[in-house]
């Protein structure tokens, strides 16, 4: 015993002898983190030890004879930020690599942020505000199939994505003319939602089946057909009452069916109104109107035209960081609205109104052969409004450097969450103090106009509420021609143009008490200080602008997007098998209206000229086991051009693009197996899609440069894979059970590149700097949904689901810039502070039930004496998140800028969008 | 037809009796502003307040109260994240983390600062209010965050008068820190008039010296982010309207913007009139072989190398000397100019003529002449040989021969006070006046080294001495 004691003790004794003579080298270069130039006369210290070094001219350094042990790493120097690090010295040489250090701003720091207002775009989520309770799933949902059907209707309100997808991969068309926004492929459902009445007559096809009216897109696609026609004759009127988007809805709906002489008429109005929506803040004021006519002429032509238009007000809400949350004492905290005079007032309006005439023709040529045609026209304006300010603090009340975290005295940062947390007013929009600030805002403009000796006195506004505009006009044309062989083949081609012009613009909406506002560019003003570079319109210098005028920027966006396509279905006994192929042209330019002063010579006229052909092919085949039972799978390859809004880079200020643009790849395959029996229902599909050389431009404010700033990835491969399982059945007389699971992974299967540009200049801020982003998590939203149900339809004409889902899965959108090789220079690999800048945080699951139901009540069941038809009162309640769930983060994203400085991820903190708590939908509806 | 007519219009008074709710969010009402002082009364002046601070940071935990007025703002960039305020007693800054604080806060506005809560330390000796006091320190605070400034600031009227304290650099003192000062007759220090107020390019600070005429000097300090920061300063004298403050032992002026600089007037020592300066050797070059009247709105600038007060010249005459030549300079009357004096003569009214073939410029008036300072002039080391050579262009200027014997002697009067003079190269006249002071004194034995102004007497190539000292 004594022995090993000993034996033990003399080991430890040399262990820790050789550890204290052990010492090392550490090696490393000091590197300016934008330019990456080297550093001179950086002073690297170890503490508490106090062996130092300084950096030569090539920025390179040397700590000799360091003991084995750990320290904190000092670098400090004249005018730079002062970084300390921990270290760890375990090995005789250590090389740090490069260290990237950044130029103090110190007491002198420059202003900007304050001063200049944050563009929001990207930081909102582009889409991502919690507006209308058909989401995307609208366009899903009154599909038969028993996935798709649950998964829209129970997963809405989560935000799932069906796959995973983003949301420009599914093609929704009305009568044959497709809806998509040209410029990033997305559906505005405001354009016509409050008219549920007129769209029920959807042909949807999910994943990659055939359709029959379009080649169809990755997601899928659906078809509406609204002609007055195929509406069978009704009336219908209905009120809503809700606590989501909106509190009422008033709708009425008329179609005469098919009248003598082949007419057909169908009208329809609606109200969707709501003084506060379930959010602060948010407000809802939306009218819609459709009309349609028909005609049939002889047997075989119909033509129809179709018009409706739903002009819209909405208050928007903001996502915000946790802490502003929990300072609020409710997830629902909304940044954007304030009081002013008593009355709650938003900043961040949603206006639209894109009245659409489509006129149709169906020609039905004879038994087996149809061509339809179809013309549209749209045009409209849709606009965001948001505050603008010059020269002012900075107005959002949960602006990073007013929050408690951002303080370096404790007592201070305790000081303002008492202030904000007792406080409604305090943490939100303070209107009168704009007013107030604008009122004593005396200032003279000299050769205002641009007209020398024009001097201008008054009342200068320093805050406004401006409005961001999308003024277009669109043209779509589609023809497609139909022919079944033999009952066997049916044979589908079609031509399609659509042409799209887009001016983009922003106006004065409110001077806020201030006589004028002036039309100059902040941005530049901060880092040119002179007269001409800060101008936006070098034609009228320091223009004085009024409410309703325009400024800022004024461009327009030109696409030209044609495509032909032809399709074979082919149906056999037991295989049915189709194959279709599309070609796609599509031509885009910028043409810049406006010559700034920033780019004189490349911010007015016409951009190049981006031209893309873009083929697609798609089969499949499906194996008839019997009638009941199938197996299919699918496949496609496609190339897609990139969005105009992600090719120029900087669209407001100049025409420069991209250096790369090139189509992205898209190649995918599903399969899967069905089950269709009158008692159960059962699907159950695997998927797999890949994206490749995808292209995506992020806009953010970032205060070091004080400038907006363009996040630009390229070469973005994603993966999405995974399953999708539905099954529903009737268990006993009215009963039955439903359960469905989607569940996938969609990531970043390899390094993009990430260039930052600013809108400052024409310098190249990160160039083409790897982002190492493989398998993080590309697909936002829960990624794992489930859920199980259990349903009673009543022979008395009742019904009641109820459904409790768990979804899961859900991680935060990633910025790119945090998996750069600069955001991490220097940490050690699995340190804390190296893990909390590049792990992508997972939201908890979270659990949800919902129960819908409803009665349908036959008035002449019970006033027999009623005469004309049979007429009906349907009453719908559905009651989503039924045990109040307040904590479910649907979704989230992190921050686009990064804090270099210190290395802290959470100085510009994740922002989390929370689902409603309860919410409730009861409709009443009476039709004849 | 009909029907479908009227069902449709049915359907739409339906929608619109029912769905009307009026405006949402649509019209606002305005809110009202505000413009008088608050009902409070302050329970200190600032000086009372400061009178606290003796070291380490204060704490004020009781409920107190001043009111100022604002005298420096942000508006021009040159200072930040801080507002100065004064009232009758004192001045005081109040850190803020915050921006663009100019427009809650401009010059003229009232405000009333609640104490209570608040810090009072200081910055390297310049007294300032803030939130909390900054760990580690004793003396530093930290800003007040602009989220909690209505809760310490009540702001008040706007627009009222302030009147700047006149005080010369000598009377300035530590109670006057933050306060708004004018003094008068200062100008920037002459290296410093070629200079724009900070560095806009490297937007780093500046300290510029402002002086006054009796070379008592003060820094006015720039900040590179002011947007004046590449305006060139005036390099005039006037009066300088700023905040005092002071870093350590440094006294220093901040100015809100260049309006606070009034420098339009001439600087210390300068002449009446304006008039451009010219050189000695240009005016010479204007002689055009008769009576030619000196150019108007010109000036010379030069040392006087003449010694009146050893009377080797008549006394209306003085000899100034610039680096490019000399001119001897006949007033009507006599002058107290003194030898070494750097002096400035306009030219107006004067005629250059030559007296002897020794050109003077005639007709000028000792009473225009500006004595800047003392300036001394290094005589030129020259032969004699090289003097006779050059005797048109040193014409009037100082020279010094080393190894000179004069001949005969026995003293510089004597001959007429026509001495030769010679150093082995050749030899020239030494002239002395039988009113000069020296004029018994006994000529060098041996060689000498000889200081003296190079002249002409028709002929006659001669130096002249200005005193004995000129010998050694």
């Amino acid at each position: 015993m004594k022995k090993s004691f000993l034996t033990f003790w003399a080991m430890l004794i040399s262990l820790l002898a050789m550890a204290q003579t052990q010492t090392s080298r550490i090696t490393g270069k000091v590197v300016d983190v934008f330019s990456n130039k080297s550093v001179a006369n950086v002073r690297v210290q170890l503490l508490p030890a106090g062996i130092e070094a300084i950096s030569n001219e090539n920025g390179e350094f040397s700590l000799k004879d360091v003991p084995y042990g750990k320290y904190n790493i000092q670098y400090s120097g004249e005018g730079l930020v002062t970084v300390t690090r921990n270290i760890q010295v375990s090995s005789p040489d250590i090389t740090l690599g490069s260290i990237p250090l950044s130029q103090s701003t110190g007491d002198i720091a420059t202003i900007a942020d304050d001063v200049v207002p944050s563009i929001t775009t990207d930081d909102e989520g582009s889409g991502q505000d919690n507006s209308g309770d058909n989401n995307i799933s609208g366009v899903l949902s009154a599909s038969r199939d028993v996935y798709v059907n649950t998964a829209s209707f129970t997963f809405g309100q989560a935000r799932f994505r069906t796959r995973g997808y983003d949301a420009d991969n599914y093609v929704v068309m009305i009568n044959g003319i497709p809806m998509n926004e040209l410029d990033n492929n997305e559906v505005y459902w405001s354009n016509w939602g409050g008219l549920n009445d007129m769209f029920r007559f959807r042909d949807n096809t999910y994943g990659l089946e055939a359709a029959n009216y379009a080649f169809g897109e990755i997601g899928g696609a659906s078809n509406t057909d609204a002609t007055a026609i195929r509406q069978r004759k009704q009336f219908r009127a209905s009120y809503a009452f809700s606590n989501r988007s909106y509190q009422h809805r008033v709708m009425a709906t008329y179609s005469s069916g098919i009248l003598k002489k082949g007419w057909a008429f169908s009208a329809s109005a609606s109200y969707r109104g709501a003084n506060r929506s379930y959010i602060p803040g948010t407000f809802y004021d939306s009218w819609a109107y459709f009309l349609g006519a028909s005609k049939k002429i002889g047997d075989k032509h119909v033509i129809s035209l179709t018009a409706f238009g739903v002009p819209t007000r909405r208050g928007k809400s903001s996502p915000a960081v946790q802490e502003m949350y929990d300072i609020a004492g409710t997830n629902f905290y909304n940044p954007v609205w304030g009081y002013q005079e008593g009355k709650v007032r938003n900043s961040r309006v949603f206006k639209s109104h894109q009245p659409t005439f489509i006129f149709s023709h169906e020609y039905k040529i004879d038994k087996t052969s149809t061509l339809n045609t179809a013309v549209a026209y749209q045009f409209g304006e849709t606009s965001n409004s948001g505050l603008n300010w010059y020269n002012a603090p900075n107005p959002n009340p949960d602006y990073y450097r007013n929050l408690p975290s951002n303080q370096a005295d404790s007592g201070l940062a305790a000081q303002i969450y008492d202030l904000y947390s007792s406080s409604e007013a305090a943490r939100q929009m303070n209107w009168a103090g704009f007013y107030e600030i604008n009122n004593n805002s005396q200032d003279t403009i000299y050769n205002a106009n641009g007209v020398d000796g024009n001097t201008v006195t008054g009342k200068r506004s320093r805050y406004v509420v401006e409005e961001r505009v999308v003024r277009s006009n669109e043209f779509s044309f589609n023809t497609y021609y139909n022919k079944v062989f033999a009952k066997k083949v049916e044979f589908t081609a079609g031509l399609n143009y659509r042409f799209n012009r887009a001016q983009n613009f922003k106006r004065i909406n409110d001077l806020l008490g201030g006589d004028f506002f002036v039309d100059l560019n902040q941005f530049a003003e901060l880092a040119f200080r002179d007269s001409v570079t800060n101008q936006n319109n070098l034609a009228t210098p320091n223009r004085i602008l009024k409410e309703g005028d325009m400024y800022g920027y004024n461009y327009f966006y030109t696409h030209h997007k044609a495509g032909a396509w032809a399709q074979a279905k082919v149906n056999l006994k037991k295989v049915d098998f189709f194959v279709s192929a599309a070609l796609n042209f599509t031509a885009y330019w910028r043409t810049g209206m406006w010559q700034t002063g920033l780019f004189p010579n490349d911010s007015k006229g016409r951009s190049e000229t981006f031209t893309f052909l873009n083929p697609a092919v798609k089969g499949g085949v499906t194996y008839k086991i019997n009638g009941r039972n199938y197996i299919y799978a699918n496949g496609s390859f496609l190339t897609r051009a990139p969005y105009i809004f992600n090719v120029f880079l900087s669209p407001n200020t100049r025409n420069q693009t991209a250096a790369n643009v090139v189509n992205e790849q898209i190649g995918g395959v599903e399969g899967g197996y069905v089950l269709n029996t009158p008692k159960v229902k059962l699907k159950a599909t695997g998927y797999w899609t890949r994206f490749l050389n995808g292209t995506e431009t992020k806009r953010y404010w970032h205060d070091q440069y004080n400038s907006n700033v363009n996040q630009t990835m390229t070469n973005i491969d994603r993966e999405y894979f995974g399953g999708e399982f539905g099954v529903e059945g009737n268990i006993y007389k009215g009963f039955g059970m439903n359960a469905v699971v989607g569940i996938g992974k969609g990531r970043y299967i390899d390094r993009p590149n990430v260039t930052v540009t600013s809108d400052n200049t024409a310098e190249i801020l990160l160039d083409n700097e790897t982002v190492y982003f493989k398998n993080f998590y590309a697909a936002a939203g829960p990624q794992w949904a489930n859920t199980v149900g259990i349903f009673y339809n009543s022979p008395k004409f009742w019904f009641v689901r109820l459904n409790a889902s768990w979804f899961d899965w859900i991680y935060v959108e990633a910025n790119p810039i945090r998996r750069t090789a600069t955001a991490v220079e220097g940490l050690e690999q699995g340190s804390d502070q190296y893990d909390a800048i590049i792990n992508q945080e997972r939201l908890p699951g979270q659990f949800i039930m919902d129960i819908f139901g409803g009665y349908s009540w036959r008035l002449n069941n019970t006033f027999k004496k009623m005469k004309g038809g049979s007429k009906y009162i349907n009453f719908t309640l559905s009651i989503n998140n039924l045990l109040n769930n307040t904590k479910f983060r649907t979704n989230g994203f992190e921050q686009l800028r990064f804090d270099f400085t210190d290395r802290n991820p959470n100085k510009f903190a994740n922002k989390y969008f929370y689902n409603y708590g309860i919410n409730a939908f009861i409709n009443v509806t009476y039709r004849m | 037809m009909k029907s479908i007519a009227s069902k449709i219009s049915a359907l739409l008074m339906l929608v619109v009796t029912l769905g009307s709710t009026g405006c949402i969010q649509d019209r606002f009402d305005q809110p009202p502003v505000n413009g008088s002082d608050p009902n409070i009364t302050p329970t200190h002046s600032i000086a009372d307040i400061k009178a606290m601070y003796s070291g380490t940071s204060v704490e004020f935990t009781d409920s107190m109260i001043i009111s100022g007025i604002v005298n420096a703002d942000d508006k021009s960039g040159n200072f930040y994240k801080v507002i100065t305020m004064q009232d009758q007693s004192a001045g005081i800054a109040i850190r803020v983390d915050g921006n663009s604080l100019f427009n809650n806060y401009p010059v003229g506005r009232r405000i009333y600062i609640k104490l209570q809560g608040l810090v009072m330390g200081e910055y390297n000796g310049l007294i300032q209010l803030g939130g909390a006091r900054t760990s580690g320190s004793t003396t530093e605070v930290e800003p007040i965050p602009q989220p909690l400034l209505d809760n310490f600031i009540i702001k008040g009227s706007l627009n009222n008068p302030l009147t700047p304290q006149v005080v010369t650099i000598g009377q300035l003192n530590n109670s006057m820190q933050n306060m708004l000062i004018r003094l008068d007759s200062v100008q920037f220090s002459a290296g410093d008039t070629n200079k724009t107020y900070a560095n806009a390019v490297t937007q780093q600070s500046v300290n510029l010296t402002v002086q006054n005429c009796t070379q008592q000097s003060v820094i006015l300090r720039n900040s590179g982010y002011a947007d004046f920061a590449a305006d060139k300063v005036p390099d005039g004298r006037g009066s300088l309207t700023a905040i005092y403050s002071v870093f350590g032992t440094d006294k220093q002026f901040l100015i809100r913007n260049t309006d606070d600089v009034q420098f339009t007037g001439p600087r210390c020592g300068s002449s009446g009139a304006p008039g451009t300066l010219i050189a000695i050797r240009d005016l010479r070059a204007m002689y055009t072989g008769s009576a030619t009247a000196a150019p108007a709105g010109r000036k010379i600038k030069g040392t006087v190398i003449s010694d009146r007060t050893a009377n080797n010249l008549v006394s209306q005459n003085v000899i100034i000397q610039d680096a490019t030549g000399g001119i001897t300079v006949r007033f009507g009357g006599s002058h107290s100019l003194s030898l070494g004096q750097e002096v400035e003569i306009p030219l107006d009214g004067g005629t250059l003529t030559l007296y002897a073939q020794l050109m003077q410029l005639e007709n000028m008036s000792a009473s225009n002449v500006t004595v800047l300072g003392v300036n001394p002039v290094t005589p030129r080391v020259a032969t004699i040989q090289q003097i006779n050579d050059s005797i048109s262009k040193w014409e009037s200027t100082l020279v010094r021969i080393n190894n000179a014997t004069v001949t005969p002697g026995p003293t510089f009067g004597s001959s007429s006070g026509n001495q030769s003079m010679n150093d082995g190269t050749g030899s020239i006249t030494l002239y002395t006046r039988a009113a000069a002071t020296f004029a018994s004194g006994a000529v060098p034995a041996g060689p000498a080294t000889i200081t003296g102004v190079v002249g002409r007497f028709n002929s006659t190539r001669q130096i002249q001495m200005r005193n004995a000292s000129d010998v050694q």
